[in-house]
Parts: C-alpha cells; sequence; structure tokens
C-alpha cells in the first residue's frame, strides 16, 4: 500500500501543475472581474461663487496618454468610492497570482529540465 | 464521534479564522471540510501523515431543492474576513485571499445535469459532483476549543476517493486522490469500512472502478468486502 518515489515524484509535479492551472483560471477570472469596475481616483474641487462654496467631485482616471476628469454628481460619490476600494483590492490579489504563477512555471520548467536532462543520461 | 484535537495549531491562521467563523454560523452542523484540508486534520487525530495541500479549501454543503429556513449569508461572513469573490467562467462563485479559495460542493444525484447549485439558504452555490453523499453521511466532529469542525471520517474520505479517482479527467488529480488513499489505507478502521461500503448501492461500473483503485494502490478489494 505504497507509492514508489518516481510516482510521488510525478503526484507532486501534477499537483503543481493543476495548482498553476488553477491559479491561471483565478487570475482570468479576476481580470475580468476587474475590468467591470471603474478605476482612477477621486478628487474634490471646490469653487466659489458670490458668497457660497461648491463642492464638486471628479473622477480622474488615464486612458492612454490623457487624464479624464469626469465630474460624479455627488449621490453617486460613496457607491464610486466602495467600487475603487473594491478594485484596489483585486488589482493586490491579481498581483499576488501573477507571483504565484511565475513561481509555478519557474518550478515546473526547472523540474522539466531536470527529468529531461536525466532521461537523456 | 468527537475528537478533541490537542494540537490547536494545524492549520495556518487565515483556514482557522475561516473555520472559526463558518462554525460560528452554524455551518458545520451540515457541511464539512472535504478536499486536502482534512489530510492535517487526519495526521492529528488518526496519525496519518501527508504533507501535501492545495491552496483551495473545500466544503461539503448539503443541498435540498425545497429549501425554506435561511440560515446564515456565507457571502457576507466570508467576504468580511477579507476575502473577495469572484465569478469563475463555469459560473460558479468562489472567494479568495492571498492565494487561498474557498469553494463548496454538493451531492449531485444522477447524470450530469446542473454545473451549479445555489444554495439559499447560506447564500453560496456550489459545484454538483457525484458521491459527495458517502462524505456527509460519515463525519466525525474536530474540538479545537474555541470551535468545532466536521470532517469525513477516513474510511469515507478513503471510498470516496477511491471511486471518484478513476473518473478524474486529469492523470495527476487521479494520482493525487490515490496516493492519499495509499497512505489512508493504513490506519483504517476495518467495521466503519465495512459500514461504509456496506450503505452504498454500487453499480457494476462503481464496483469495477473500486476494484481498479484498490490494484493500484495495492489494497486488498476483500477487505471492502468483495470476493
Amino acid at each position: 500500500m505504497n507509492m514508489k518515489v518516481v510516482e510521488k515524484d510525478k503526484v507532486i509535479s501534477g499537483m503543481l501543475g493543476d495548482e498553476l492551472k488553477r491559479c491561471q483560471e483565478m487570475l482570468g477570472s479576476l481580470e475580468k472581474s476587474v475590468s467591470e469596475l471603474p478605476k482612477g481616483v477621486i478628487s474634490e474641487r471646490i469653487k466659489r461663487y458670490k458668497d457660497k462654496e461648491y463642492v464638486y467631485y471628479y473622477l480622474k482616471y488615464r486612458v492612454g496618454d490623457k487624464v479624464i476628469n469626469k465630474h460624479i454628481p455627488k449621490k453617486e460619490v460613496e457607491g464610486l468610492l466602495k467600487k475603487l476600494a473594491l478594485r484596489k483590492k483585486y488589482e493586490k490579489e491579481i498581483v499576488s497570482y501573477k507571483k504565484k504563477i511565475a513561481y509555478l512555471n519557474k518550478i515546473l520548467s526547472t523540474d522539466k529540465r531536470r527529468h529531461g536532462n536525466s532521461s537523456q543520461k | 464521534m468527537e475528537i478533541a484535537v490537542k494540537n490547536k495549531d494545524i492549520f495556518p491562521e487565515a483556514i482557522q479564522e475561516l473555520l472559526h467563523a463558518l462554525y460560528s454560523a452554524g455551518f458545520f452542523e451540515e457541511a464539512m471540510l472535504v478536499g486536502s484540508w482534512v489530510m492535517p486534520l487526519y495526521q492529528e487525530v488518526f496519525g496519518l501523515s501527508y504533507a501535501l495541500r492545495t491552496l483551495d479549501i473545500d466544503f461539503a454543503v448539503k443541498f435540498a431543492y425545497t429549501e425554506k429556513d435561511k440560515k446564515a449569508d456565507l457571502e457576507k461572513i466570508i467576504i468580511d474576513l477579507g476575502y473577495i469573490p469572484v465569478l469563475m467562467q463555469s459560473g460558479i462563485r468562489k472567494f479568495t485571499r492571498e492565494n487561498f479559495t474557498v469553494e463548496f460542493v454538493a451531492h449531485r444525484k444522477g447524470s450530469r445535469g446542473e454545473r451549479i447549485v445555489s444554495i439559499r439558504k447560506w447564500n453560496i452555490t456550489a459545484s454538483p459532483l457525484p458521491f459527495i453523499d458517502i462524505l456527509l453521511s460519515y463525519p466525525f466532529t474536530a474540538n479545537f476549543g474555541n470551535f468545532k469542525l466536521r470532517a469525513p471520517l477516513p474510511e469515507a474520505f478513503f471510498v470516496h476517493k477511491l471511486i471518484t479517482a478513476q473518473r478524474r479527467p486529469g492523470e495527476s488529480k487521479r494520482d493525487k486522490d490515490l496516493e492519499q488513499c495509499s497512505i489512508i489505507a493504513y490506519q483504517l478502521n476495518n467495521d466503519r469500512l465495512k459500514t461504509v461500503v456496506e450503505s452504498l448501492k454500487l453499480s457494476k461500473k462503481t464496483q469495477k472502478t473500486l476494484r481498479a483503485s484498490c490494484e493500484v494502490i495495492d489494497f486488498p478489494p476483500q477487505r471492502l468486502g468483495f470476493q
């Protein structure tokens, strides 16, 4: 009721391959989710007119080389801030998955090279 | 069957936190931890040593079409722990945090039908998979003091893996399943194993599957009650 060392090695590299696939699938879904969320930062502009002060909110984001300032009605600011915060979370998770994928790719390519060399001997 | 766990740190802190939150919501009254994360539990409780595990944390949950009572909003509970919900291409909703992924599975009756089931009482979606009822029918409770956790008995986990290993589309997953079986095989309780196998109505195809898995790990099929 035991597996040989060669089989164990196969199990480990298979598991790493599955983990890579899982991370890639998750990354794809995270990137899709993040693309549906707004990007940028909210800035505030105060304008004075006669004796009164008026606050306007803008969503500042970049499209290529252009910086866009889009006016946001006050009632939409809170909801937008939540979405921007959520986007940050998604982006952080995306970075973490990209690092993991790079790490797994490195291990798996080393493993392939090792097996390639040993089979040539 | 309830077993007090002496070493409280068998799970990383992030997972302990998740398990504690799910226990507080009453989730383990009718659900359980499954997948490779039961292995640290088996190591602690049953002395089965197996170090490999993936970063996806799977939970098996009971599913009925006629759910009336709402239990708890698990989505909110998990998001409050810092996880983010992710809609996968399959339509299933998973949760992720620092590469850990939380997902749910439910028992699937009959042939392939729906790809997702919505468990409204917990506000989650689950992937329906065959033979999950084997796991859900034979639980044990691990008592960590500040929380309790349900998981399948090793005998149920073993039989489930023997069956599903041969149905896996990928060779690597089948190898992993059978390797786990080969480790568990050392510590199986014969009476409990017999109870699990006898409770199942196994088709000829499934019996053949079981025998094939037994052969790979060199496990005598007679211990499953086969001739």
